[in-house]
């Protein structure tokens, strides 16, 4: 049974639809990798994943149970795009603070502490504050909030993003060792060689999934040497298909007239 | 609950850290209210009144009432007039006074015409009828005082003066001094508060706090009980250096006017972060302020209202400011106690009772449940 499963999803800003009935299932222990372009709705759809906003419709079930429930949540971590921690406090007081809402405190904590920020590869000065931390540091700081209570569900936005390559490896071997351990893993990206290390990848352009494989699977069908040629060809094929949908149904009430 | 803790013990952790905010909402209220108290302290105006062709004694009556006096020219005195250099210019046309003002400050205005009229009064009662005896050929003296009373215009005496309320030389400033410390009370904290709230959203951190286990009104209690507590010491500093360091008179009791105080910086800043829902920057909460706040100290009752049309009457109701400003009127100025406030403070924990509930509605937009 999937770990996660979101049904016909459809996202609205005002006028603007956003996302346009996607349909999405995640295994357990799996990496998924949401790749697509700015603007094609990736935070949208994951922020409906993690509970954190309200679809216009559509369902997120997450262990088998209808989303959003606080039960559920306790067993998710979500890591946003923006560092989302609070600057005028110092690393150690951002983890408590966390921490303390997913009842973690005292020696617990504190080991809790030291893990995640082992996993996200980050050594903390105990008198700096957040806001005098560097862009990479705040960012594998807010992926150490994320994974601090353990979760078995992660929802991570876009976690490499303004980290140098040696960083970015090192985080995405973590991943790979909390897949192993069973931890179920939403990614979004779109840097091609994190999507190669997905288990899984949904290729989404414009608030719709263009194609759902794994990343050799993906290449295979579409003939394609490298991701990026890939995502172009599924990019390419829809725009086709949307365009003969559109022809068909404008031809449709016309076409008798123009048989005549 | 135990989530509540944990934000609260967030805020006050972030209040230690940042000790400039602390010192604003402490000494920014308890600085404006000591200039004001200077301000309105400070000994009346005398104005500067010229004179031409009146009698001495009608210019020491003017000196009398409170006016500095000078001797001059009529075009030199008007032309002094037109450069604001001195407040009014008396003299006789016949048998009546004729006075220019300068007239641009109705107080100063108001300061030459009440040593004017004054000095009427005491020139008039300083006439003496003085009928000396009439010595009659053949060397009889007739005093016609040993038959007729003469009549006198004595000024009348000074009548007794009793106070329900307040004492002797209180000022002007001392009616308005019990507004002003909640209006800067509350005035502070909705500022502090907005802030906050509109950080946590365009920080990301309400989003992600969202995605936790947390309860809408854990979050919402949370940031009341921080900030609360916080409030509290400031709400105690500011109306203790009030009564006991700037001097304003308070007949009441101290404990009952920090309830009114604390009340009203609750009903802040649970409107602080209501209001803050609907600002996406810092600067919008400033502009709100100027929309929700400054006329509701506009019609806190600060300035008499009882001559104002109906509509704005009932609309100073509806704001909680008028309701602390209110009972701190009534207990400092007029001794009342708890039970002839009790109205008041419900009516303000009404307020804060519906925006309370308002901040755990409006946190639905980012989770139903
Ligand atoms: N709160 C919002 N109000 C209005 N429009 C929004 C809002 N959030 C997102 N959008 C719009 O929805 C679309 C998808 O945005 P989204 O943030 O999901 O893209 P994304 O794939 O995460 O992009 P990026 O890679 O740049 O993060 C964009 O056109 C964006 O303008
Ligand atoms: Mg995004």
């Amino acid at each position: 049974m999937p770990v996660l499963v979101a049904r016909d999803i459809v996202q609205r800003f005002g006028k603007q639809e956003v996302l346009h009935g996607v349909s999405l299932g995640v295994e357990k222990g799996e990496v998924l990798g949401l790749l697509g372009p700015s603007g094609a709705g990736k935070t949208t759809f994951v922020n409906i994943l993690a509970g954190v906003a309200e679809p216009v419709s559509g369902t997120v079930d997450a262990f088998g149970e209808r989303m959003p429930s606080l039960e559920l949540m306790r067993r998710m971590g979500y890591m946003a795009q923006s560092d989302a921690l609070y600057y005028d406090l110092t690393a150690a007081e951002n983890l408590q603070f966390f921490g303390a809402i997913y009842g973690l405190t005292g020696a617990a904590l504190k080991r809790a502490g030291e893990r995640a920020l082992d996993t996200a590869r980050l050594t903390v000065d105990p008198r700096k504050f957040v806001r005098d931390y560097s862009g990479g540091m705040r960012r594998r700081l807010s992926l150490a909030t994320a994974i601090l209570h353990e979760p078995e569900l992660l929802i991570l936005d876009e976690p490499t993003i303004g980290l140098d390559p040696l960083h970015r490896v090192d985080i995405w071997e973590s991943f790979s060792r909390m897949a192993e351990n069973g931890t179920t893993i939403v990614v979004t990206t779109h840097v091609m060689d994190e999507a190669e290390r997905c288990d899984r990848l949904a290729m989404i352009r414009d608030g719709v999934f263009i194609a759902i494989g794994s990343p050799r699977e993906l290449r295979e069908r579409a003939g394609a040497a490298t991701l990026e040629d890939a995502f172009l060809h599924f990019a390419r094929a829809e725009t086709a298909q949307a365009d003969r949908e559109q022809a068909t149904e404008h031809a449709a009430p016309e076409a008798g007239g123009r048989d005549a | 609950m135990r989530n509540a803790l944990a934000v609260t013990l967030r805020i006050l952790r972030q209040f230690r850290h940042d000790p400039r905010t602390l010192f604003m909402m402490i000494v920014a209220p308890v600085l404006a209210l000591f200039l004001l108290n200077v301000i309105f302290g400070s000994p009346d105006y005398e104005p500067l009144v010229l004179t031409a062709d009146l009698p001495s004694d009608f210019t020491e009556a003017l000196q009398d009432a409170g006016a500095r006096t000078e001797v001059a020219e009529k075009t030199d005195a008007l032309q002094r007039l037109a450069d604001v250099e001195a407040d009014g210019f008396v003299t006789r046309e016949g048998d009546a006074l004729r006075v220019w003002v300068e007239g641009s400050d109705p107080s100063k205005t108001g300061a030459v015409l009440r040593a004017v009229n004054t000095a009427q009064i005491e020139a008039l009662a300083s006439v003496e009828l003085d009928i000396e005896p009439i010595t009659l050929p053949g060397g009889i003296t007739l005093d016609i005082t040993d038959f007729i009373d003469l009549p006198s215009f004595e000024a009348p005496p000074q009548p007794e003066v009793t106070w329900v309320h307040g004492e002797e030389g209180m000022e002007t400033f001392d009616f308005y001094g019990p507004v002003f410390i909640g209006v800067f009370v509350f005035f502070f904290v909705f500022i502090t508060s907005g802030i906050s709230f509109v950080r946590e959203r365009t920080g990301g951190t309400l989003e992600r706090l969202m995605a936790t286990p947390i309860r809408r009104w854990e979050l919402v209690l949370g940031y009341v009980q921080g900030f609360g507590l916080f409030t509290l010491v400031q709400s105690a500093i500011v109306v203790a250096a009030s009564i006991y360091w700037v001097g304003f008179p308070n007949f009441g009791s101290f404990g009952l006017v920090l309830v009114i105080a604390l009340s009203m910086a609750l009903v802040s800043l649970t409107l602080g972060i209501l209001v803050s829902e609907f600002a996406n920057t810092e600067l919008q909460v400033i502009q709100l302020l100027q929309i929700i706040v400054v006329p509701q100290i506009l019609l806190s009752g600060m300035f008499d209202l009882s001559q104002t049309p109906q509509w704005m009457q009932l609309l100073s109701r509806a704001f909680p400011i008028t309701y602390g400003a209110e009972a701190m009127r009534a207990v400092m100025l007029r001794g009342a106690d708890f039970a002839s406030v009790a109205v008041d403070l419900a009516v303000l924990w009404g307020f804060l009772a519906v925006f309370f509930i308002g901040n755990i509605l409006a946190l639905r937009k980012y989770r139903r449940i």
